[in-house]
């Protein structure tokens, strides 16, 4: 198999880790540009108007940086080095707002759900909670490439994205997404059935 | 409009969580599920219900057990054996926390420099393709050899209209060579690759498109060849052992085809226009 290997991303980071001159000044002038755009990103994502760019690039060198660049050495160089660079700043970045109580708002949601979870529930609650959790399971029964599609059109990809994301064609994606669409309608309908049943007076 | 099956109100459903707007075909499903009652209800009780479940799905595993950045790169890239990349599926398909990470920087990941694309413009006739345009300083013309007879030696090389030594590049694929329909092709360079582009006009009034990429006269394989309609990804496909790739049943449309090279992309806009 060809790999994406870039000799001169490859050369110039063992050039860095060896300290060799010049080598940190081309660094940043390849790579600032990606740290900085991802944290600016992340910053509009977030809605965190409060955090400076300049800080956040900041801390994401200062990590770099850090145990001997721990995390640079890390680079298994199979990957572009700047899509793993986009992973290492991505997770940084988020560290660093959840150190300043920025956690994503997708905890809050489910804090919400899980005080909703002790109420008092009503019939329809009950069928409801009975077809979520039939959903649920049929997902998890997926093989794992239907479940990836489902997930990610869940979180609002399109076929087209679906396709780029997991280098997979169109048409495959496609055929997938509807095979495992059939059997989450198959399960959902006899969760359904299961619970209009045990709702029925004996 | 009569009332749509309820596989088609769960597409809607998923495809309004989408940020990239409805197709022509789904807005006009859109319209009926305003103005119906039940789909209506149907629709809305699917939409809630994968809302839902996109909260309860987010569940987040035990950081230890996620696997680390470099894998997340190297799968964006496409560069993961296929049992590496099943496993990587698997705890995606289930971690909210991963799956999160590889949409977000998905997004995040820088496009690459380009050269100047390179441009053809086709246009189909009865019993063919006639050239409208062509950016001929990029791309050179390929004569094609006939068809191998069955039993008959191999054709010779392509060679380039005009050049007095033989190009180095694949012999074209004799199954793009039939009676019934016209082949174009032309030659370019870029970053040291060598592109032979092959372009036939089809019986079912398509275009089938066909790459050979060569380097130092080795076919190149391995790197992702996409195919892009006017906004979206249409396909994406790797380049085979041979060097080669067919995008087939091209409408008249707008493409551009990209082929991911480590260097920088290599581009090419293929405008198809019909039969007036």
């Amino acid at each position: 198999m060809s790999s994406n290997l870039d000799r001169s991303e490859q050369e110039l980071i063992a050039a860095c880790l060896a300290g060799a001159p010049g080598a940190w000044d081309q660094f940043m002038i390849q790579y600032r540009r990606v740290i900085r755009a991802t944290a600016g990103r992340l910053c509009q994502r977030y809605r965190d108007s409060s955090t400076d760019t300049d800080d956040l690039e900041h801390h994401v060198y200062q990590k770099l940086m850090e145990d001997n660049h721990r995390r640079i050495r890390a680079w298994q160089g199979r990957a572009k080095f700047s899509t793993y660079l986009v992973q290492i700043t991505r997770n940084l970045v988020l560290d660093y707002f959840a150190l300043r109580k920025k956690a994503p708002d997708v905890e809050a949601y489910q804090a919400h759900l899980e005080r909703a979870k002790d109420g008092p529930k009503l019939e329809d609650e009950e069928i409801n909670d009975a077809r979520r959790a039939a959903l649920r399971k049929a997902l998890e029964s997926l093989p794992e490439k239907q479940a990836l599609i489902i997930r990610l059109r869940l979180e609002g990809k399109s076929l087209c994205e679906i396709a780029a994301i997991t280098n997979r064609p169109l048409g495959t994606v496609s055929v997938e997404n509807s095979r495992a669409l059939e059997k989450l309608r198959a399960r959902m309908k006899a969760a359904l059935a299961d619970a209009e049943g045990s709702k029925q007076p004996s | 409009m009569n009332c749509p099956t309820l596989d088609t109100l769960i597409q809607l459903a998923f495809s309004t969580r989408s940020g990239n707007g409805l197709t022509m075909e789904e807005r006009a499903v859109q319209e009926h599920v305003q103005a119906c009652g039940a789909c209506g209800n149907a629709w809305a009780e699917w939409n809630g219900l994968l809302a839902e479940t996109r909260i309860l799905l987010a569940e987040r595993r035990p950081r230890e057990t996620c696997p680390e950045e470099n894998l997340f790169a190297e799968y964006l890239d496409g560069v993961l054996s296929s049992a590496a990349r099943r496993r990587f599926e698997r705890h995606l398909a289930a971690c909210g926390r991963c799956i999160d990470q590889l949409v977000e920087t998905y997004g995040l990941i820088p496009a690459r420099e380009t050269a100047a694309p390179a441009r053809i413009a086709v246009q189909w006739l009865k019993d063919g393709l006639k050239v409208l345009s062509l950016a001929k300083d990029i791309l050179r013309p390929l004569e094609l050899h006939p068809a191998p007879v069955l039993g008959a030696t191999s054709p010779p090389a392509p060679h380039v209209a005009g050049a007095s030594s033989p190009v180095p590049s694949l012999p074209p694929d004799s199954r793009l060579q039939t009676p019934d329909s016209k082949t174009l092709a032309w030659q370019m360079t870029q970053d040291g690759y060598d592109i032979q582009l092959t372009l036939q006009h089809a019986k079912a009034q398509r275009t089938t498109l066909h790459l050979a990429v060569l380097r130092d006269a080795a076919p190149v394989h391995g790197h992702r060849v996409s195919l892009r309609g006017e906004t979206t990804l249409r396909e994406s496909r790797k380049l085979a052992p041979t060097g080669t790739v067919t995008f087939a049943g091209l409408d008249p449309a707008e493409y551009e085809v990209s082929i991911d090279v480590p260097e920088r992309p290599i581009v090419v806009c293929l405008g198809v226009a019909g039969n007036d």
